[in-house]
């Protein structure tokens, strides 16, 4: 006897497929071209703009783990957005497997330790990179060159700028893509930089000894948010010479650590407390005491991730700083050095592990580890598929975002 | 020679055939090990005491009522091949370590498959549970729809458009990537406000 459906035994039509095996198919495909299938039918438009697809995609992507609650239920959450950056990530960190890196050596890297590092790209999708060291240097690397001229390290160095402060620089930011550019450290001085004239021209320099070193600048707009040594946040204007025109004391010691979103400005101290201070009237909006020890914070989709000197990633709600979730990254008595997360993913430089890449939600899987560097890591950042760590010996080592992503 | 129930679990003794039923009745065998990975079979044997060589080698063919001897024949084929492999629980060690011949292997067994073989060969790796055919079931089909177009696809599977033409039209100037769209909008939205606010001050 033949059965139901034997009569579209010799026509095969994919929405008749069951569910599942269509969501199998579909999590195999880039979600973008996924997307583009909704055009095809009435059933496949209303299976794909389900958010509750996507949901499930990311959960299955995710291997049946759930999104902690504060990242759906952050503003700019989208199931889809988030579903191809998943997939974008998963891809970009299978493929460094293969590739080859670039290491800068001799006249093109700094002569001391890396403690800033920031990518950018220009506005005609130019890749590049500004460090910051101990040698009081600024540097732009040109990405595309490293990547293209692997042999002539002449062209490695698209700028730069000697003697840039009279102390270790610590943070650099960039404002707006307007080529200027945000760098301070040790010696309490804030810069702003014109970018495009080579060597770079200085546009104005602040020197606050006061608040002491800055360990942290971000560049908001019009102004420039910085964590002072002598524990307050101060604020400047960068369209008047820095001038400051806000300060408040957010901390008892040190703030090793900034971030910000919104009208919010999130920071870090020595006196191992997490506060968000409003921009609007620099109050204290919420804090909570007694995080873990930590080296560095990030923000992003509603969650803020600690970098633990114990070798964990600690992750408080941004809303109300309540525990979300945390997870082990090195063994007890090594440090993460640094947590970026980004929409796909959750990376964390160590010295043990170098770099390792996780995939997102509470119980992560280490996607990549680079392993151990020649030398100690300090500093990396990451922007979509790029990587560059600045290392404790001048050198910064670059990933190229492969091109087939 | 059996090695007796303790043994069996390992699968070591290849001469034990499983046996099994197409939905069009005709009986096939398959070795122990390839039968293994099924979960579906996996399961059929510890629900029917199947779990040493005496009691497989006496038993009833298992009847597979939504699998068609064409698909059984191709199924059986390709457990066969991968009967060596480590058994249907271990989570995704297909995307481990590849061995380039098994890979090579896998591809001309799938170049075999015409589209209506394939959509049923898919249908029954899902009954069976047999997840790295499933996997390569999946690719295969997504391998035919990748970089295609939407007449493409529609052509491939033999879909209808069935969009009256001003809900295509209304799709058709839908921007794929109005999520993102919508989000930098949001933003944009966002820093103007915030420029509008007075500069903080202490």
């Amino acid at each position: 006897m033949e059965g139901p459906g034997s009569s579209s035994q010799f026509e095969t039509n994919l929405v008749d497929l069951p569910r599942e095996l269509l969501m199998k198919i579909f999590e195999t495909l880039p979600p973008k071209h996924v997307y583009k299938m909704s055009r095809v039918c009435r059933l496949l438009n209303r299976l794909i703009k389900d958010d509750s697809w996507w949901m499930n995609q990311i959960q299955r992507a995710l291997n049946g783990v759930r999104l902690p609650i504060a990242e759906t239920k952050d503003e700019e959450f989208t199931p889809f957005t988030t579903r191809d950056a998943i997939y974008f990530e998963e891809r970009r960190w299978a493929a460094i497997a293969q590739e080859t890196k670039s290491i800068t050596e001799g006249s093109c890297s700094h002569y001391a330790t890396i403690d800033a590092v920031k990518l950018f790209k220009s506005s005609n999708g130019a890749r590049f990179c500004i460090t910051g060291a101990r040698d009081r240097s600024l540097k732009i690397f040109n990405l595309d060159a490293i990547k293209n001229s692997p042999v002539n390290k002449d062209t490695w160095v698209n700028k730069e700028k000697e003697g840039a402060h009279e102390g270790w620089i610590w943070s650099v930011d960039l404002v707006n893509e307007q080529n200027e550019l945000l760098s301070a450290g040790w010696d309490s001085t804030v810069c702003l930089w014109d970018i495009d004239q080579r060597p770079f021209h200085c546009i104005s320099r602040k020197i606050d000894a006061e608040n002491g070193a800055v360990t942290g600048i971000l560049a908001d707009e019009k102004v420039a948010i910085c964590s002072r040594f002598h524990s307050t946040i101060t604020i400047h204007d960068i369209n008047n010479n820095l001038e400051s025109v806000g300060k408040v004391r957010a901390h008892q010691g040190a703030i090793t650590s900034i971030a910000q979103k919104g009208h919010y400005i999130y920071s870090y101290g020595v006196d191992r407390k997490l506060r968000i201070t409003d921009k609007r009237n620099l109050k204290e909006h919420l804090s909570i005491r007694n995080v873990p020890n930590s080296l560095n914070i990030c923000l992003n989709s509603g969650l803020v991730y600690l970098a633990t000197s114990s070798g964990e990633v600690h992750a408080y709600r941004a809303d109300n700083l309540s525990p979300s979730h945390n997870f082990r990254v090195v063994p007890d008595g090594n440090a993460v050095r640094q947590v970026i997360k980004t929409k796909g993913s959750v990376l964390a430089l160590t010295q043990l592990g170098g770099l390792k890449s996780f995939s997102l939600a509470p119980a992560p899987i280490e996607m990549y580890s680079t392993g151990k560097f020649h030398c100690e890591p300090c500093r990396f950042d990451y922007l979509a598929g790029d990587v560059a760590v600045g290392c404790g010996d001048g050198s910064v080592t670059f990933w190229h975002r492969p091109v087939d992503l | 020679m059996a090695d007796g129930p303790s043994g069996a679990k390992k699968c070591r003794d290849d001469d034990v055939l499983f046996r099994v039923k197409s939905k069009e009745d005709r009986e096939y065998t398959l070795s122990k090990k390839a039968a293994q990975l099924s979960g579906t079979i996996h399961h059929y044997s510890e629900n029917y005491g199947l779990d040493n060589d005496e009691a497989i080698m006496k038993m009833e063919p298992m009847s597979l009522l939504e699998v068609s001897s064409e698909s059984l024949h191709h199924i059986i084929r390709w457990c066969e091949q991968h009967r060596n492999c480590p058994i249907w629980e271990e989570e995704k060690w297909w995307q481990n370590e590849r061995d380039a011949e098994l890979t090579k292997w896998e591809d001309e067994f799938m170049a075999e498959m015409t589209s209506e073989t394939l959509y049923n060969l898919f249908l029954a790796a899902n009954f069976l549970d047999i997840k790295c055919l499933l996997d390569k079931c999946a690719q295969s089909v997504a391998d035919m729809i990748k970089g295609k177009s939407v007449d493409e696809i529609r052509e491939i599977w033999m879909l209808e458009n069935d969009f009256t033409p001003e809900e295509e039209e209304k799709i058709k100037n839908e921007n794929p990537w109005e999520a993102i769209l919508r989000y930098q909008e949001q933003l944009e939205k966002e820093k103007e406000e915030q420029a509008s606010q007075p500069a903080a001050s202490s």
